[in-house]
């Protein structure tokens, strides 16, 4: 804990840092508050106010069903923050799993692993995601089946290239040199040494993966249809947009703001953590 | 008495698809029980690829190893550990050898618990001289002193019959040097242990190693006790690392260096005797044939067509 | 007049003193050596002279005067001036005092900016000097990479970059250290030749008392950021003054004598920087209460020998 806020404070000092820090600070803050702060239910429906502009009881008006936009935009924080964690934290376990197979395990495993990422990452992401959606039908395992085949690749080789050095350092030789088990090598003397690694490209990654995420839900492809997310917000926006831009802008400002939170916020974390420039070590 | 551990051609390759040049080539030694045995060589002379070698931890391309007189069926994984009870490697950087994120105790117990030892951890600390409030640092909070006393204590986790140092007086001071060595030869001196001294500090050597072995290129150029082959060196490359070494008198000044050129690169080696393109004495027969590593008594070996003192 | 005095040189890294009021000359020509455990201040010194030390590093008294120029006040240009063709330095490590992404010509072609040349005569000239120190088939070895020569062979061409501007001094931090012993001897007797024949004085940093001994011609002994002990090279190793040269002297395994059970050392720690009066006592076998309360006076041990001691000449 004392670490965590040791690292705020050095990315406070520089700008980026702080924007950053404020803007994931406000994001978690709604995604966690969300259900508190919205003053209409999300999916109320309410057809005589339907695309009502931006008024004192609907501050950023209704959409075509009525709905209050910006207890919709609420939840929705929620909805996307929570998809994206769930996410990003299953790519990274599966990452580092297959990523110290990689690169500890016998040269035929690593092969084949390095074939594995290699195609995963030469799929598109869409046609991916309709073929699910196609098999599977839409929903929640449809849009983390493609982000986690999005991110493991390239978490994975990252693992994979750390596993490959870490190998080689005298602290690993000593630890087969007195027959440590190779479960106990994994755990103890690779896997803490690779978090670090994993961290800062996780950071970097959650506004892709945000905006992945979004624009999964935004060709309708996404989670279930009835709780909000800044996807459908958009969507239903392109809709209406002939009538009133003020969806589309609701759906957009959040992304735009979260893209430009996490990225800052990534870069910062980045830099605190480096030995050379941040010193937090 | 059998020898505690006993090396019967290693030989280690570049890794590669087409079998690399030779790192180690076909070297056959053993270490006696309460015997300090010195491997001198310089860079690219293969010492501590030898030493990993023996340990498992570089995949050997051949070899028979030998723990306490009990062949090792093959070069597997799962006989590797069997030696790992006997035989102890302590590495060059006692820090660097340390998990930075896991405390003296923590390290302490993982080797005994690995090779099946039997002590505890204050006791391990207490064998070395240290005191067991130790035990609460990370690595990072010991002095390069403690540092290197905690690796030795880790070696001897198990009451190995053998630990092989690996460099371990690089880059001390003169001091620390003797307080290092001091505690390898009462290591010896009380337990039995045969020591493996990996270095190239040959001022060093000669008084606190028995026998001495010599490398160039991978392979044993001579090898016997310290005082005869400090004294009265066959080889002429040992002649020339003992000529080479500075002596700390001013009027002991060489007025020209002891040997020309340098070591060549294992890619390159030269054909025939390998130090013959530095060599003063080189013959004709030096250029084309491999000499090999002659038995010559009074338990000394040489590999060279025309050692000194001798006719060839 | 000596090329280089040091006089009273007080350096800290924040608020810890590396360099106590050192002082030390070093005449045209002449290859002196400053010898010391780590720690001991003799890199801090050897930094100090071409003013490279790191930005934490402060200077809080004394004067670095090379030929008549006062080193410590002169600003970034003048500076610039004086390192290569004043104060040249050679490094520990060959491997990285060059880029590994030029070849070694183009890189000491970079050291002649001064002289605009053109791109043969300095070719011409760097082909010159990598055969003056030693490199066999210099025409080619010019255009290899830093990687493709051994380390040996990229200490020559160090040498041969320090040399280029034909400097006054060279300053040579751990030469020898990071090489295997037998080029280590080359290097040495390298070092000793470019003094005679270029007429350069060598300063030389080491922690091997062998190697002090190999080529120099003073030896100024280093303890606890001060110098302890400072004379003729012949007249230290015979008759070290101060306990501390002698306590080196006697830990030398190259100076014992055969069936030694145990090597000597010296007992106890490096000092804290915060002592007052001798910084040896805590581990001097002579040491009283009177060594520890006050600073050792300068003494004379012989021509140009002199050493901090307060307690009678051993």
């Amino acid at each position: 804990m004392a670490k965590a806020a040791r690292l705020a404070g050095l990315m406070w000092r520089s700008p980026t840092g702080r924007v950053g820090l404020i803007l994931v600070a406000l994001l978690v803050l709604v995604a966690l508050l969300a259900p508190l702060l919205a003053p209409y239910s999300p999916t109320a429906i309410d057809v005589r106010h339907r695309l009502a502009p931006p008024e004192l009881s609907h501050w950023l008006g209704t959409d075509q069903l009525g709905r209050d936009v910006f207890s919709r935009v609420l939840v929705g924080t929620r909805a996307t923050l929570a998809t994206a964690l769930v996410a990003i934290l299953a790519s990274a376990a599966l990452a580092a799993l297959l990523g110290m197979a990689a690169g500890y395990g016998p040269r035929w495993l690593d092969a084949m692993l390095i074939l594995l990422f290699d195609s995963l990452g030469a799929l598109p992401m869409v046609m991916l995601a309709l073929t699910l959606a196609a098999l599977l039908g839409p929903g929640i395992t449809t849009v983390l089946i493609v982000v986690v085949a999005y991110s493991v690749p390239s978490y994975a080789r990252l693992v994979r290239a750390q596993v490959l050095g870490l190998k080689q350092r005298d602290f690993v030789m000593a630890a087969r040199a007195m027959n440590v088990p190779v479960a106990a090598i994994l755990v103890r003397h690779l896997l803490p040494n690779v978090m670090g690694a994993l961290l800062i490209v996780a950071s970097l990654d959650v506004a892709t993966v945000i905006a992945l995420d979004t624009g999964l839900s935004f060709l309708g492809l996404g989670a279930d249809t009835r709780i909000p997310d800044w996807g459908m917000i958009l969507s239903d926006g392109f809709a209406t947009i002939r009538v009133t831009p003020t969806l589309v802008i609701a759906g957009a400002v959040p992304l735009v703001l979260a893209t430009l939170g996490f990225t800052f916020f990534g870069e910062s974390l980045n830099d605190a953590l480096d030995p050379k420039t941040g010193a937090a070590t | 008495m059998t020898d505690p551990l006993t090396v019967e051609g290693l030989t280690v390759r570049v890794p590669g698809r087409r079998p690399g040049p030779a790192i180690v080539d076909d070297v056959s030694l053993s270490v006696r029980r309460g015997e300090v045995l010195g491997i001198v060589g310089e860079s690219g002379s293969g010492k501590t690829t030898l030493a990993r070698a023996i340990m498992g931890l570089i995949p050997a391309a051949a070899g028979r190893i030998a723990v306490g007189g009990v062949r090792l069926p093959d070069l597997s994984e799962r006989s590797f550990r069997r030696l790992r009870r006997e035989v102890a490697l302590i590495f060059q950087s006692p820090a660097g050898s340390f998990n930075p994120r896991l405390r003296v105790d923590a390290i302490l117990n993982e080797a005994v618990r690995g090779l099946g030892g039997r002590r505890d951890a204050a006791a391990l600390l207490a064998m070395v001289g240290l005191d067991p409030g130790l035990l609460d640092r990370y690595p990072h909070a010991l002095s390069g002193g403690q540092a290197r006393r905690v690796a030795i204590a880790r070696a001897l986790a198990a009451d190995p019959a053998v630990v092989i140092a690996d460099e371990p007086t690089a880059g001390l001071d003169v001091s620390a040097q003797g307080e290092m060595m001091n505690l390898l030869m009462d290591l010896r001196d009380t337990s039995g242990t045969g020591i493996v001294c990996i270095t190239h500090n040959l001022p060093v050597m000669r008084h606190c190693s028995d026998r001495v072995a010599v490398m160039y290129l991978g392979r044993l150029v001579e090898i016997g006790p310290t005082h005869a082959v400090a004294t009265a060196p066959l080889h002429p490359y040992t002649q020339a690392l003992l000529a080479a070494e500075p002596i700390p008198d001013p009027a002991r000044r060489r007025t020209e260096p002891p040997v020309r050129g340098e070591v060549p690169s294992l890619f390159a080696r030269p054909a025939g005797c390998e130090f013959h393109l530095r060599c003063p004495r080189t013959t004709e027969k030096c250029r084309v044939e491999l000499p090999v590593l002659r038995d010559i008594g009074a338990g000394r070996a040489v590999r060279c067509h025309s050692p000194l003192g001798m006719a060839a | 007049m000596s090329l280089l005095k040091v006089r009273d040189l007080s350096v800290s890294y924040g608020a810890q003193a590396a360099l106590n009021s050192v002082s030390l000359s070093v005449g045209h020509g002449e290859i002196v050596g400053i010898v010391g455990e780590s720690g001991s201040g003799k890199s801090t010194l050897a930094l100090a002279v071409p003013r490279l030390l790191p930005s934490i590093a402060r200077v809080t008294g004394g004067s670095i005067v090379l030929d008549g120029v006062e080193l410590l006040t002169l600003d970034e240009a003048a500076l610039a001036r004086v390192r290569g063709s004043g104060v040249a330095m050679v490094f520990q490590d060959p491997m990285t005092s060059f880029s590994p992404l030029l070849p070694i010509g183009r890189q000491l072609q970079a050291f002649m900016w001064r002289e605009r040349l053109t791109a043969r005569s300095a070719r011409g000239r760097i082909v010159d000097m990598l055969a003056d120190v030693g490199i066999a088939d210099p025409d080619r070895r010019i255009d290899a990479y830093p990687h493709e020569l051994s380390g040996g062979m990229l200490q020559r061409v160090a040498i041969a970059a320090a040399l280029l501007a034909r400097p006054a001094l060279i300053v040579a931090d751990e030469p020898t250290t990071a090489l295997d012993v037998t080029t280590e001897a080359q290097i040495l007797h390298l070092l000793r030749d470019i003094r005679d024949r270029h007429g350069a004085a060598i300063l030389v940093i080491s922690h091997q008392l062998g190697v002090i001994a190999e080529i120099c011609d003073r030896v100024a002994v280093m303890y606890g950021g001060t110098i302890v002990e400072q004379g003729p090279v012949g007249a230290l190793f015979r008759r070290p003054a101060h306990p501390y040269t002698q306590a080196l002297l006697a830990c030398e395994p190259a100076l014992l004598g055969d069936n030694m059970r145990r090597l000597p050392v010296i007992a106890g720690l490096p000092p804290r920087p915060d002592l007052s009066g001798c910084r040896f006592a805590d581990r001097c076998p002579h040491a009283d209460a009177s060594c520890r309360a006050s600073v050792p006076p300068l003494r004379s041990a012989g021509d140009g020998h002199a050493f901090l001691c307060q307690r009678a000449a051993a």
